[in-house]
């Protein structure tokens, strides 16, 4: 915790102790590079450690439920805990993103059109990236990707593989629409991998073509920001919010899919 | 003129009763579809409780699970012979792909395979429970290989 104090000293001396939403940042200043020659700039918290385990943790749950769902029957338990795991850390993103620190709001990286252009704009040159959080292209790719987990994850608990295993909420509804929905986990798990595909090029086209490191930053949270950025470094991690709300939604996932269902239908006589 | 009169008559007889004779097309491929779907639902009123033991929502039974492989292995070969009349153009609604009648000699070596694990399983209940549901498993696998690639998934 010795870094939070010492980003906790930085910002206090610029007089801002709450969260100030950032300004619009884009398409000027390259003092980034000039800077880091001449000396190594500060680290400051960008990325909040909630925010942090989530984006990895969901990195396990995807990778694990595609492995699952391939590896035949011993393996669908598990693959429904994948994705139990998954719709809870999605829930506790969205909650995340109203109650978390700056950079995981919704409010500061969700943007109107005149931003997103000006962001693809900064996309293709090699100049490294100025935003701190998420850039506005980011920052929708980040919702469509909640969206796209989310739906997987909620059509899962109403479908079965026609043989041993079913989720949840199999037995509410009709073989028809069970089909409809097993049709659209499977196109949307398509979509998810697209999603991901892009994710990884963008982020290695930032990492080695933008100069712009990615990567570290959302293992260690920190990011050297310039002088008039440091303003915009979080200051705290809200760790006992996260631990109540993803308490919260750890709980309700387990009664979701746990206690509430209907009991399994006996479908034999 | 009386030949005249016979062949217009025949032509006349023919043409009304194309779309009888369309009819019946479609009536055949829908009565094969039904075979097909009744067939599958007796395999499933066999395969079901064998599920409601793996589940736990009906105590294991080593003589039911040994009775209804058996069936099952006995219903399984019929499914081949159920899926002989191409039904790929008649447009009825059915879950079964056009690809069986492109890969018919596959679809009857899953089926074969399905069959040979059922046989294994009524084997299987001789040691115990758990080498029954091993077996169960294999089974489940042997029935989802031709879930995966000649049922559709919508």
């Amino acid at each position: 915790m010795r870094w939070v104090r010492a980003v906790k000293a930085v910002t206090t001396t610029t007089a801002n102790k709450t969260d100030p939403p950032a300004p619009i940042q884009g398409v000027t200043s390259r003092r980034n590079e000039s800077e880091k020659q001449s000396q190594p700039a500060p680290k400051s918290l960008v990325w909040d450690l909630p925010t942090r385990l989530f984006h990895w943790l969901l990195v396990v749950c995807l990778a694990g439920s595609w492995i699952t769902a391939e590896a035949g029957f011993d393996w669908t338990e598990t693959h429904f805990l994948f994705g139990y795991t998954s719709l809870g850390l999605v829930v506790f993103r969205i909650i995340w993103g109203f109650i978390g620190p700056t950079h995981a709001r919704f409010r500061s990286f969700i943007k109107g059109p005149a931003h997103i252009f000006n962001s693809a704009r900064a996309l293709l040159n090699r100049s490294p990236s100025t935003y701190i959080g998420h850039n506005p292209i980011g920052g929708w790719s980040t919702v469509l990707f909640l969206a796209v987990v989310a739906m997987q994850a909620t059509t899962g608990l109403f479908i079965s593989d026609d043989i041993f295993y079913a989720g949840p909420y199999n037995g509410i509804v009709s073989s028809a629409t069970a089909g409809n929905l097993a049709g659209i986990h499977h196109l949307n798990f398509n979509l998810l991998q697209a999603l991901v595909l892009i994710h990884l090029s963008a982020v290695i086209w930032y990492q080695w073509g933008k100069r712009t490191p990615l990567i570290k930053p959302m293992i260690t949270g920190k990011k050297a920001l310039t002088d008039e950025q440091m303003d915009n470094a979080i200051t705290h991690n809200y760790l006992l919010r996260a631990v109540i709300s993803g308490s919260v939604v750890a709980a309700a996932v387990v009664a979701l899919v746990q206690f509430a269902p209907p009991p399994a239908p006996m479908s034999f006589f | 003129m009386s030949k005249v009169v016979i062949a217009l008559a025949l032509c006349l007889t023919l043409l009304t009763s194309l779309p009888a004779m369309a009819a019946d097309a479609e009536e055949q491929a829908q009565a094969a579809i039904d075979t097909r779907q009744g067939l599958l639902k007796v395999v499933v009123n066999y395969f079901g409780p064998i599920v409601g033991m793996a589940r736990g929502q009906i105590p294991y039974d080593g003589d039911v699970v040994k009775n209804n492989a058996g069936k099952v292995a006995v219903l399984l070969p019929m499914i081949p012979d159920v899926f002989r009349k191409d039904t790929r153009d008649s447009g009825l609604e059915t879950e079964a792909l056009d690809k069986i009648w492109d890969n018919m000699s596959d679809f009857q070596a899953k089926t074969e395979t399905a069959t040979e694990r059922a046989l294994a399983l009524a084997a299987a209940t001789a040691d115990g429970q758990e080498a029954a549901m091993k077996a169960f498993g294999a089974l489940g696998a042997g029935c989802k290989g031709c879930h995966d690639d000649y049922r559709q998934q919508n």
